[in-house]
Formats: structure tokens, sequence, C-alpha cells
């Protein structure tokens, strides 16, 4: 077990001290960026909403994750509204799940570290336009990616194996680190993919299978998806970037720090945040420069809430873009029961997946696509609650005879897809509903474009199929409908267009030349279902170029491109 | 010699294992560098261990914290429907009745007002059936299982639902599946550490015959 002692600071920054760099929200993305600035020599205070857990505060322990709202946003505080289009009332819904802490998601997700492929970046080029999406090109290629794609794979520690996805794209380095061991349900998803002719491969993971830069390997203890990781074999920020960060000295990581303003002066520049303490007290932090990284909803939500005379619409606002084009990834999902033993509660979540239907036969009218995995992710109260077919009791003698018959032998497929943008699905600031500290609320409006609701239903049909064939005894689907959603993506969309567009290529917003956003807003499209990897390769990206403008003096004035 | 291991028909009600539970508990703290941010989190918590292991060390009955005794009855009554007894302990002898008065005293306070109108349902569910009957807990198992089942689409029947299967398997520290006998029930065990094969599937020798591809 790992023993952290919660260190002191490495320094520490007064609210008027001119720092650098404010980092909003300490994540997947906040916390490449943290380290990547700090290292350049950068004084940086980052500022994260939630608490700065430690290992030794992960415990398996069901409760207090799903109940208990430890790692994610706290409905009782921070209470959100959803409705399916802009002619409803939107009715009280948390619908939006996100990482609450130092580390953020980064700390709780399964740790699937998919690369986009290069058609993922020209999807306007290779659809053209489709009735009712937003489809846009991004205004970088996967080539102007590859490079921070394979430095997240090395930096961060990334298990799998080079060329075995026939799909995957081109790289410049293998891994660093082998995958790791293959699970039942990888045995199953082999057989079956094979027999269908399709071409599964080792899963590539955040997850360290052997022990690396000071951190040792996965024990397989299976606490992944949902949990922090008491080993720190899971290569979180908090387990990697937010250390080294610190280590620099010129790094403070301000945890319990909600942002509730981006400050401006008479000159549209930005001048700090504003934040409520833990003590809800408010703070003015003074910053040369910003950088949000508080992901596809927060990112929205604060722009939108810094709104003045000067930027009646939301800070870096002109476009009106800022929120639209919320998506999500969809998929389907379906569970198979085997003959032997499976026991997918053991290890890592996921060991194999496959992308043969990564873009769809043009022939069949669907865009898109999307990658498969066999997994298991339940633990026992979830399990009992949801995981058994959709036909079988939820109470009494059989429920508990099948619940103990399929939780050890159950493993579930499960597609993740491509969803398209729309102008219509957005983030807004509820114009009623309040959080703890008084400020509007999340309101999601959304809904399906028609053509995700034909893939997912491509990818259940394709789900069903490999169940069978894997030789599942039996089989059942799940709703399409998710309950819920975690990856939120595209509300301040990267592009060329200040009209059209809310940053540029890199990041910096076409409004504010010293406000800078990274995270799951940036992304263009949605890519087909795995955006943390992108998102910390967008980060490594925007940190060098971000660092090189602080250093050449490009704060004050845009550079060349104004 | 612990007696919750054992299922007897009438007192599974009673409380933890007072050393069992306080060393749930010292494990708990003494594991954590963070004590302070967990007791923001759990200071009832304890503070309801520390009163169950005095009342059970004075041999006194099962005191709630947030139920009525005759609430712990009904509830305790559904929750055996829910997940009856097999050859593996039902709801109650795993303790779900103390989970939940747990649950509702310290952990998810806001859930008790939906929490007391699903047992209002709940008799009022009952009485419909046997007008004369004084509670649901003293319904036969057979008119219990009809109740029920007239509910089970309702708001009021998920919830108590969904609180049986938490306490059947929650982690033991918040005072449900006692000794792991939630977990024991459907294979699971809680370990820091596994080493391959995980199951069936991946043994060498099956791995070896399932998929003649693969190069050991």
């Amino acid at each position: 077990m790992t023993r952290d002692v919660k260190q002191a600071p490495s320094v520490r920054y007064a609210p008027g001290d001119d720092v650098d760099f404010v980092i909003v929200g300490a994540g997947a993305a906040g916390g490449v960026m943290a380290r990547e600035l700090s290292r350049s020599g950068f004084r940086v205070v980052v500022l994260e909403q939630g608490p700065y857990l430690r290992e030794s505060d992960f415990k398996h322990d069901e409760l207090l994750v799903s109940e208990g709202h430890q790692l994610t946003n706290l409905p009782s505080l921070q209470p959100q509204t959803f409705r399916k289009s802009a002619a409803d009332k939107a009715e009280r819904r948390d619908y939006l799940i996100y990482g609450r802490m130092v580390g953020g998601g980064s700390v709780h997700f399964t740790a699937n570290y998919w690369r986009f492929h290069e058609e993922d970046f020209l999807e306007k080029t290779r659809y053209g336009a489709v009735p009712g999406a937003a489809l846009e090109d991004w205004p970088i290629r996967y080539a102007d990616l590859e490079p921070y794609y394979s430095k997240a794979e090395w930096e961060l520690g990334v298990s799998g194996i080079a060329g075995a996805n026939p799909f995957d794209p081109p790289r410049s380095r293998p891994y660093p680190l082998p995958p790791l061991p293959i699970k039942p349900s990888g045995v199953l998803m082999e057989i079956g993919a094979r027999k269908l002719g399709w071409h599964p491969a080792p899963a590539p993971l955040a997850v360290i299978s052997k022990s690396y830069r000071g951190r040792s390997a996965c024990q397989h203890c299976g606490f992944c998806e949902l949990f922090g990781c008491e080993w720190k074999a899971k290569s979180s920020t908090l387990a990697t970037m937010i250390p080294e960060a610190e280590r620099t000295g010129r790094c403070e990581i301000r945890a319990n720090s909600y942002v509730r303003r981006i400050q401006t002066d008479s000159r549209g520049r930005v001048t700090g945040v504003v934040y409520f303490d833990a003590q809800k007290r408010e703070v003015m932090q003074r910053a040369k420069a910003v950088v949000v990284c508080a992901n596809g909803a927060e990112t929205p939500r604060l722009l939108l809430m810094s709104a003045s005379n000067q930027f009646p619409q939301g800070l870096a606002n002109s476009s009106g873009v800022v929120g639209k084009h919320l998506m999500f990834n969809g998929g389907a999902f379906v569970g198979g029961l085997f003959e032997h033993e499976v026991n997918g509660y053991k290890s890592v979540q996921v060991s194999r997946y496959l992308q043969d239907h990564y873009r769809l036969d043009p022939k069949l009218g669907i865009v898109g696509g999307g990658g498969i995995d066999m997994r298991f992710d339940w633990y026992p109260i979830s399990f009992a609650m949801d995981a058994l077919p959709t036909d079988a009791p939820r109470w009494g003698a059989e429920f508990k005879r099948m619940v103990r018959e399929y939780f050890t032998r159950t493993a579930y497929a499960l597609a993740h897809t491509t969803q398209l943008p729309q102008e219509a699905s957005t983030i807004t600031l509820d114009p009623e509903l309040k959080d703890a500290w008084g400020l509007p609320a999340i309101r999601t409006t959304f809904t399906e474009h028609p053509n995700d609701m034909k893939l997912y239903q491509f990818f259940l049909e394709r789900t069903l199929e490999l169940q069978n064939a894997a030789g599942a005894t039996r089989t059942w689907a799940f709703s399409l409908e998710a309950p819920w959603q975690v990856h939120l993506l595209g509300t301040c969309r990267m592009g060329n267009d200040p009209n059209a567009s809310v940053v540029d290529k890199f990041h910096r917003t076409h409004d504010v030349p010293n406000l800078f956003i990274v995270d799951g807003s940036s992304f263009v499209t949605s890519g087909t279902g795995q955006p943390t990897m992108t998102i910390q390769a967008l980060a490594f990206r925007a940190a060098e170029a971000i660092a090189g403008f602080a250093k050449r003096g490009e704060m004050v004035r845009k550079g060349s491109e104004s | 010699m612990n007696p919750e291991q054992t299922m007897r028909e009438s007192v599974s009600d009673a409380p933890p294992n007072p050393a069992r539970s306080r060393r749930d508990f010292i494990t708990l703290l003494g594991t954590t560098a963070s004590t302070a941010w967990l007791a923001t989190i759990w200071p009832p918590a304890i503070a309801d261990s520390r009163e169950a292991a005095h009342a059970a060390s004075q041999g006194q009955a099962p005191r709630y914290r947030a139920l009525t005794q005759q609430q712990a009855e009904d509830f305790g009554a559904a929750a055996d429907r829910i997940i009856p007894r097999d050859d593996a302990p039902g709801a109650r002898d795993v303790g779900v009745v103390f989970f939940a008065d747990h649950l509702l005293a310290s952990f998810s306070p806001a859930r008790k007002p939906a929490f007391e109108q699903a047992l209002v349902t709940l008799n009022e569910a009952a009485r419909k059936r046997v007008p004369t009957v004084s509670s649901f807990a003293s319904l036969s198992a057979s008119d219990q299982d009809e109740v029920l089942r007239s509910i089970e689409t309702t708001d009021a029947f998920n919830l108590l639902r969904t609180i049986t299967i938490s306490g059947y398997f929650s982690h033991p520290s918040h005072r449900g599946n006692r000794d792991q006998a939630g977990w024991k029930a459907i294979g699971f065990q809680d370990r820091m550490s596994w080493t391959p094969p995980f199951g069936y599937y991946d043994q060498p020798e099956v791995m070896a015959r399932l998929m003649p591809w693969r190069r050991t």
C-alpha cells in the first residue's frame, strides 16, 4: 500500500503576486499544462475546485465513490439541469459527471488510451455537409499531433504494443511499456473476433505493466474505472505530472478553489481570476495569462459567467460559439454469459479491443464509426443493481440466484462511437437554478443526431455478433440511451475562423490574447470514443506553443495572426 | 466465534460485533494520512460505530439513530424479500438494516424523507392487500411478495431495492455486508493484488487449446 505523506506545497504565491500563469483545473489537461509550463521556467498557480487527495485516500469502497461522490462533482452542491431541446423547460437532472479533485478525470477513468486516426481530423472533407450537423475539419492534422501522442505515452506511462492493431495510425515511437496480461474477457474477445474476421489487439492503457519512473507496476486489484489507484499504477496526472510540477519549486497546486470569474481589464486582457476558497471567501489571483482546463462543461460555463460590459455574450465569445456543439461519444453495450469463470472483477477492465469499424463503409450511409472492447466494469453493488439481462427479475430468490451465478461468468462488449457536433446541443447557464455558491447551474441541452442512433444500432448488432461468436450462452443488450455522460467535448471548438470557433490551433482564444483553453472543449469532432489521450496530447502541444508565446513576449499582442 | 456468523432467525438485526466493527474503522483510519479529510466526511460514522459498540457491550437491544423500531422492522422485512436467504445469508442476516440506519443518519441524510415516504407507500400497499394488517412486517412472506409486486415499478420500491442491494454488497465499514457475506455469495474477493490466470479462459493450457494462433 502506498503511504504518501501529504507534502507541503513547494511554493506558495500570494494572490497579489502577478504569476505567469493561472491554470483553472488540475485534471487530464491542467496537470500536463502545469508540469510543462513550470518546467519551462514559469511561475504557475493551479486552481482546482476539488480536494487534493492522495493514494492513501483511495478505498475499494463503492459507496464512497458513487453515493459519496468522493472523486466527482457533487450533485448536492452543484445541481444541474437537462433538456432535450431549447423548446423544453430544463428539469433538474445530474446528467454530467466529471472529475473534481487534483488529477481530475485522469484519476478515475478506465485508462483506455487511444490515439485519434488521421481521418478524425478531416471529417468534413470526408463526408461533406451532413444536414443538421456542424461538421468541420480540425485546424490541425494527425501529423501535427503525432509527436505529442508519443510524448504523452512516454511522459505519462502507457502500456501497449505498436503494430498489433492494424488500423492504428503511424507512430514515431513504440509504447514505453508492454501490454498488461490478457484477461479471460480478452481471450473470449479474441476467439469471437477472429471467427468474424476482425482484428483484436492488446488494448493500450494508461496503466503501467512494469515499474516506470519510480512507480510500481499494476497489481491487478481491479479497481480502475470510477476509482483512484492506490498503487499509482494508473498514469493519472495526480501520479505523474502534478508531483513533477511541484518539484520545480515554481508550481503551486491550490485545491478547494472554485473559480467563478476570469477578470479582464479595460484593454480586454485577462488580469487574473476570482475564486472561492475553501471557506467560500472570494480571492482574486493575479496572473499574466490564464489557461482554462476545466472540462467541456465547466469551461464554457466559466466563460459565460465571465461576461462583462466589454464581453456581453461571455468572455471569448464574440463568435457566439461558446457552449455549442456539445458532444459525448455514444455506443452500444451487450452482456454475455459464459460457461466458465471469467472473473472480470480482477485486473484492469479492458485487455483487448478492435477498430475494424473505425470508419463505416460509405454504402451504409452512416457517418462516423467506432471501436469495440470486451470488459467488465461492474463492482458488486452496481452489478446487482444493473448488470443482469434486462428481462431478469429485479428482486427475490431468482434475482439473487442470477446475481450469484452471473457475477463471475459474464463479460460485456462495449462499442464506443462518434457523435456528430450540432449547434443546438449546448452547455448554458441555467436561468434559475444556482449552485451552493450562488452561481448559475450548468444547463445541458442535448439530443443525438439521427445519424448517431443509426450508428449505435449498427454497433449493437456488431457487439451481439461478437458475444455470440465468443461463445456466450446468453446475450442481452442494454438501452442505447445513456443515463449520464462523462466525455464532455466540443463546447469551445478550435478553428481558424474567429467567427466560427473559440480558440485557434494553438488554443489561444481568438478574442483575448492572454487567455487559452485546453481540454475536451477544444475538440472539433468527437473521435470514436476515447478522448483522454487526445486531450493530453493537445495539452503537451499547447504547452510548448504557449511557453513560446510567453518567452517571446507575445501575450500582449497576438503575433502576426491578428 | 463471531455470533453474526450464525444465522439465527430472530436476532439477525443484532448490531455488528463491536470488536470487529472497531477494527474496521481502525484499519480504515490507520491507513490514511489524511484522516482529517476522512473525518470531514465520516465523523458521524465513527461516532455511530462507537455508539453501537457501546450498546452491544451493555447487552442492550439494537438502537437506531435514524430509524424507528417500526421502520427498521418494515424495511428489514422488505429487504429480506428483495434478497432472501438461500444457502447464502439474506439481507437482514448481513446487517442491511444497520446499513440503512447508518446511511440515513450519517452518509446520506438527504435521502431520509424519500426513505420514510417509501415505507409509507409500502404500508399503504400492505393494507390494501390485507386491510386489518398493522404493518408490512407482520404479513406472511407470500403476502409480502404480493405487496412488493404491486409497487415494484414505483420510486418507493426502487429506493428500498437500492438501499438493500447497497447494504448487502457495500464495503463492510458501512455496517452491511457483515463478514463480507454478500461478497462471498457472489464470488467476489476484495484484494489489493491478483496474479494471472484470473479465471478459466486465461489459463495457459486453456489458451493453448482455444487460441491456436497465439504463440507462447
